[in-house]
């Protein structure tokens, strides 16, 4: 067969070859693109609408028939008048078709009496020209917008800029929130009409800045109602890189021109799949116990994190024991066994001293989160580890959370004279030992209080013992002290000159 | 019926000397039973012309209260020996004495059997009844000022404290009485007239609303301690305060051998090669370094697994604690 056929078979393969090499080559490329844009014109043509986006390359961008669309505009201008300058009515388009609506087409169709001015003699105030231009201007068309007007040689076509702007970019953005500009016609708040160094002619440096330059705390414009800082320690990724990550700059069915609603599900969508950082939507739905923040609450995450940047870790709005306080400065209901949960603010008010975690909230280990998971835990009140209840606790059933930053020799060396150990010494005879290492130990909740005390160490007033409080009478003295609570009488230990406490029980 | 015998006996005292009625002994009230080894004693001078009172008492105390200007009543703490106590009161004036009031009364003690029963006559009565306690406020103060379940900071702020400080002196203070938390204890009693401050119907309950971690261990075991079954807590303990540990009300070994008498005698356990019986006390005990034997080195006064509560799994395995090979 190939015998028979061979030299009309060799012929087709190299005319195929052929098409396919002339397709490599410029002569291949310039026919399609050729095929494409008369399909175009064609269409626009008969539909007078196009259907699909052709790119038009500078060099056919170049004889775009500008006078004609600039005639055409006035013309329209003359037949409205002056005093009515309501922009058109919306027309409706799908969200993802906004994309490919932003950036109008240029076509061919009318071509003809061009009058373009040489971006050489453009004025020199638009000198030097910048990275990204505005296609019209690029063009050197700047009768699009611009006509000459009395003394105003760069008067515009029309009085309102976004008439001029809508003219192109015939999508209005309409939504249930609008930006604010958008709402008000000023295009050219954020972007610049003829050029920028920033992609979508931002007047900005950047996405950023440009809404920065409204929107700073410090520095924002008046009249702007909604203020942000990104100045801040500690930055939310998403926002230092764009604040289009989270936000629509136009217009947007969710407040705060936001992209999707707000709640958990949002921040999660993000916030269980991030590289070395904890699956934060399993965290949260399988904890036994929830946090009423981000269980039961209206702003969810942004109840304490702030999404933009702040100045303390892990971007929490105010500092790691403020947050907690805004909510828990009142008794509040626990959903976990449905009792009462303190008032910490009055707590932490009356009584001065305050445990190492809360007095330097903005440290490390520091916060309400150095014991607490805000994001829900396994053990009560939302404990990162189980502690007990208890007043008694058995030493190997003794948890040792406390232990993450205090030693544990503290309670396990029987004798000491070292005052790093333990100050709570009579002599050598450790007290704590004394008092806790035992079969009937107690735990350290018996005497201190994790939050805060009038007393030195954290020592409680009153031990609760059996829901009766207790009073512990503790007196602090130079180098010892005494205690009198119902557990004994009053005991007086000296780290110098021992009181005997414990003797009889430790030979 | 016992009311009536109560008004005799007083009469019959009474009429045998002097004057009735110059005096007036608010308590002791008769036939009662006394837990603590205390009584108070509230007299009030009746006649004008009493002008003092001799308290004595079968532990042959006796104090003198002379009568001060614009005062008619006045209390003096008594001292009682075990068992039947006679406190006999008698109002003197210029020519003698005029009236003699005696009363009788029970301490009960647990270490001893004869004076751990008191007889039928004996009763516990409650003293803080409306009508004692109107009298009493002349003086004292006598609402309850304690706040639920928070404990005075300072013992003498409690109303109790002025009478009842006695209570808490011993060495080792049960932390409700010492903290004078009268009322997480005693209870208003309406079919006593309203009485404040009665025993608790229920002792054991009383006790177990805070040990319920005890009970709950001891409801696991096989073998229950008769008192621990019908919770009579304060037939051993005292829940006051006391001067041994675990607040018990004498020595554990004072108290076991009150009811169990045939230990007393010796013969426990076994008699060995020496025919000497085994120590139940004044011999170091090996398995509790620097203690002395006792019935509870061996014994758990509560519940065990064993018989004859042995504190061990096995009966046998509680000898290994001292015999090691």
């Amino acid at each position: 067969m190939i015998k028979k056929h061979g030299t009309k078979t060799i012929i087709f393969l190299l005319l195929l070859i052929g098409t396919v090499a002339l397709y490599q080559v410029d002569a291949g490329k310039k026919f399609g693109r050729f095929i494409t844009v008369m399909k175009d014109i064609s269409i626009k043509v008969l539909n007078g609408e196009p259907e699909q986006i052709v790119e038009i390359s500078d060099d056919e961008l170049a004889e775009v028939n500008v006078r004609q669309i600039a005639s055409d505009l006035e013309g329209k201008k003359r037949g409205e008048s002056e005093a009515e300058h309501t922009p058109a009515a919306p027309t409706k388009i799908p969200r993802d078709e906004i994309r490919a609506e932003e950036r109008p087409t240029h076509t061919k169709t009318m071509i003809k009496e061009a009058k373009l001015i040489d971006l050489k003699d453009i004025p020199a105030k638009l000198k030097p020209l910048k990275k990204y231009m505005h296609e019209p201007f690029k063009m050197g068309a700047c009768q699009i917008c611009h006509i000459p007007k009395g003394d105003n040689p760069a008067a515009l076509v029309k009085n309102n800029i976004h008439e001029i702007c809508y003219e192109c970019h015939k999508t209005k953005y309409t939504k249930e929130f609008d930006h604010k500009p958008v709402k008000d016609g000023q295009c050219t708040k954020c972007h610049d009409p003829h050029q920028s160094d920033t992609p979508k002619l931002l007047k900005g440096i950047s996405v950023n800045d440009t809404c920065l330059k409204c929107h700073d705390k410090v520095n924002g414009a008046k009249g702007v109602t909604k203020f942000i800082t990104m100045n801040g320690k500690y930055k939310h990724k998403p926002a230092e890189k764009s604040c289009l990550e989270c936000h629509d700059p136009h217009t947007s069915n969710y407040k705060t021109l936001m992209k999707k609603e707000v709640g958990l599900e949002f921040c999660l969508d993000c916030h269980s799949s991030i590289k070395d950082h904890k699956d934060m939507r399993k965290w949260i739905n399988s904890a036994k116990y929830k946090h009423g923040a981000v269980d039961d609450s209206k702003g969810k995450c942004l109840e304490c994190h702030d999404p933009h940047s702040s100045n303390h870790p892990n971007i929490l709005k105010k500092d790691s024991v403020q947050v907690c306080l805004e909510c828990h400065n009142k008794s509040l209901k626990s959903k976990e066994d449905g009792g009462t949960m303190m008032n910490i603010a009055q707590h932490l008010k009356e009584n001065p001293n305050w445990h190492k975690p809360i007095k330097e909230a903005d440290s490390k280990d520091g916060g309400c989160n150095a014991c607490h998971d805000a994001h829900g835990s396994d053990n009560f009140s939302i404990l990162k580890k189980s502690f007990t209840k208890n007043f008694y606790a058995d030493l190997e059933n003794k948890d040792f959370f406390c232990f993450k930053c205090h030693k544990e020799t503290k309670i396990t060396e029987r004798f000491t004279t070292n005052s790093d150990v333990t100050k709570f010494r009579d002599g050598d005879i450790n007290l704590h030992y004394l008092h806790v290492n035992d079969k009937k130990g107690r735990s350290c909740r018996a005497c201190h209080d994790e939050h805060a005390s009038k007393n030195k160490h954290l020592i409680r007033d009153y031990t609760d013992f059996n829901s009766i409080k207790f009073p512990l009478r503790f007196i602090d003295g130079p180098n010892g002290g005494s205690c009198a609570p119902a557990c004994h009488k009053k005991f007086e230990y000296d780290r110098s000159t021992p009181k005997g406490i414990g003797q009889k029980d430790s030979k | 019926m016992r009311f009536t015998l109560m008004l005799s006996f007083i009469f019959s005292f009474s009429t045998l000397w002097g004057e009735v009625g110059a005096i007036k002994l608010i308590t002791p009230i008769p036939s009662t039973i006394y837990h603590e080894e205390t009584a108070s004693v509230v007299v009030t001078f009746v006649s004008p012309l009493i002008d003092g009172v001799i308290i004595s008492a079968e532990s042959n105390q006796s104090s003198k209260i002379i009568r001060q200007k614009e005062r008619n009543s006045y209390c003096k703490t008594v001292q009682l020996a075990p068992g039947e106590n006679k406190i006999t009161v008698s109002g003197f004036g210029k020519d003698g004495t005029i009236e003699n009031i005696s009363v009788l009364i029970f301490h009960d003690i647990v270490s001893e059997k004869i004076y751990k029963y008191p007889p039928e006559k004996y009763m516990e009565e409650s003293f803080h009844t409306p009508t004692n306690e109107r009298f009493c406020s002349s003086c004292h103060k006598m609402e309850v000022n304690e706040i639920p379940k928070i404990a005075f900071e300072n013992p003498a702020d409690s109303n109790c404290f002025q009478c009842h400080q006695k209570l808490t002196t011993r060495k080792y203070g049960h932390a409700p009485a010492i903290n004078w938390l009268c009322t997480s204890c005693h209870e208003i009693k309406k079919e006593l007239g309203d009485s404040k401050f009665t025993l608790p119907s229920m002792i054991g309950k009383t006790c177990l609303k805070c040990h319920d971690k005890e009970s709950q261990k001891w409801e696991t075991k096989r073998f229950h301690h008769m008192p621990v079954d019908s919770e009579k807590c304060t037939r051993c303990h005292n829940p006051h305060s006391s001067e041994n540990k675990f607040y018990l009300k004498a020595k554990p070994w004072d108290i076991c051998t009150s009811c169990h008498i045939d230990k007393r005698e010796g013969k426990h356990v076994i008699n060995t090669f020496g025919n000497k019986n085994h120590p139940t006390r004044d011999k170091p005990d090996p398995s509790r370094p620097g203690k002395e034997i006792e019935c509870i080195s061996c014994h758990n006064p509560h519940a065990s697994d064993s018989a004859s509560l042995i504190d061990a799994k096995s009966p046998m395995s509680i000898c290994i604690k001292c015999h090691k090979k």
